[in-house]
């Protein structure tokens, strides 16, 4: 995707320092992403048919008590907001009015964002604010665990 | 309206040689005579019909006659998977992009898209395992394959079936 057409899904991402940080993979998505893992497309809808993932034991059910359950299985624990903790990692779960999950970016060390764009590529941003549109709704629920060189 | 189309194999080692066939007809044949056959079945599964043959050892003429709404096929598949791309390319979930209504038009279209969906994911990539499940009630990936392997393994399928060269 071009900046342009990336920008016009995402209009809040216009005049920030935002940046495309890789090439186009589908072969993971932004749940997977969020947790470093870029082999496999997480998706709970999928049953029976081989190529996608979704962690043993966690509900199939695609709402956001599912999606905040995969992420407390690799520590993180719901907090605030997404403002920047030291020695915290945080992501942001978005979700459209009625909850339904869309989508998940994760905090850097620096304090900005990174995010999976669907089956395209990732990309950073300097907030969580920056993905706010009609495709992913807004950021709905902060979670965050200590980052790995803190534990 | 129809379109008429011929194929012949000639030579020690056949050559298939045909004017307006999809490109998965157009590779080397190594094997005869098992090889008409086998192109025979491709041609009936994709919907085209021999109208008249004369096949016999080392050389076959086969007049192949389509009907309009095949071609039709390949311009609606491309017409659907554009519209799909566009309108999934931001989506996580596997379910909006599925259940999208171009890609379940796509699903509409039968088993003939077959060539076609194997074609695009070899060419585009894309979401397609699900669509070539649902097509074809095959399976050839192993249970606990990641998503690269599973279209490693339905193009291996595909090419096992000769929807691919």
């Amino acid at each position: 995707m071009s900046i342009e057409e990336i920008e016009s899904a995402f209009p809040n991402l216009s005049g920030s320092t935002w940046r495309i940080s890789s090439d186009i993979d589908e072969a993971y998505n932004c749940i997977a992403f969020a947790v470093y893992d870029t082999q496999q497309f997480w998706d709970p809808n999928i049953v029976g048919i081989p190529g996608y993932y979704w962690p043993p034991g966690v509900s199939r059910d695609d709402n956001l008590p599912s999606w905040m359950a995969v992420f407390e299985i690799h520590g993180f624990r719901v907090c605030e907001s997404g403002d920047v903790e030291a020695g915290f990692e945080k992501i942001a779960i978005y979700t459209y009015e009625n909850h339904v999950p869309t989508h998940v970016a994760r905090q850097l060390q620096d304090g900005t964002w990174t995010s999976k764009l669907g089956p395209d590529e990732d990309i950073e941003h300097p907030n969580p604010e920056g993905l706010d549109s009609i495709i992913y709704g807004g950021a709905e629920v902060f979670m965050r665990r200590p980052r790995a060189d803190q534990q | 309206m129809s379109q008429v189309l011929s194929g012949i194999w000639a030579g020690d080692k056949p050559t298939c040689i045909w004017e307006g066939l999809p490109d998965v007809f157009d590779r080397e044949a190594n094997e005869w005579p098992d090889l008409i056959t086998d192109r025979l079945t491709i041609v009936d599964r994709i919907g085209w019909k021999a109208i008249e043959s004369e096949i016999v050892p080392r050389r076959a003429i086969v007049v192949y006659e389509q009907l309009a709404l095949d071609f039709d096929l390949d311009q609606r598949f491309r017409q659907l998977a554009d519209q799909w791309r566009a309108e999934t390319r931001y989506l996580s979930s596997l379910s909006r992009i599925s259940m999208h209504p171009a890609y379940q038009r796509i699903i509409g279209l039968g088993r003939n898209a077959v060539p076609l969906i194997l074609r695009e994911l070899q060419e585009r990539g894309g979401h397609w395992l699900w669509a070539l499940h649902v097509l074809t009630d095959e399976n050839p990936v192993p249970t606990d394959a990641t998503f690269r392997e599973a279209v490693r393994a339905w193009l291996d399928w595909g090419r096992e079936q000769h929807y691919l060269t």
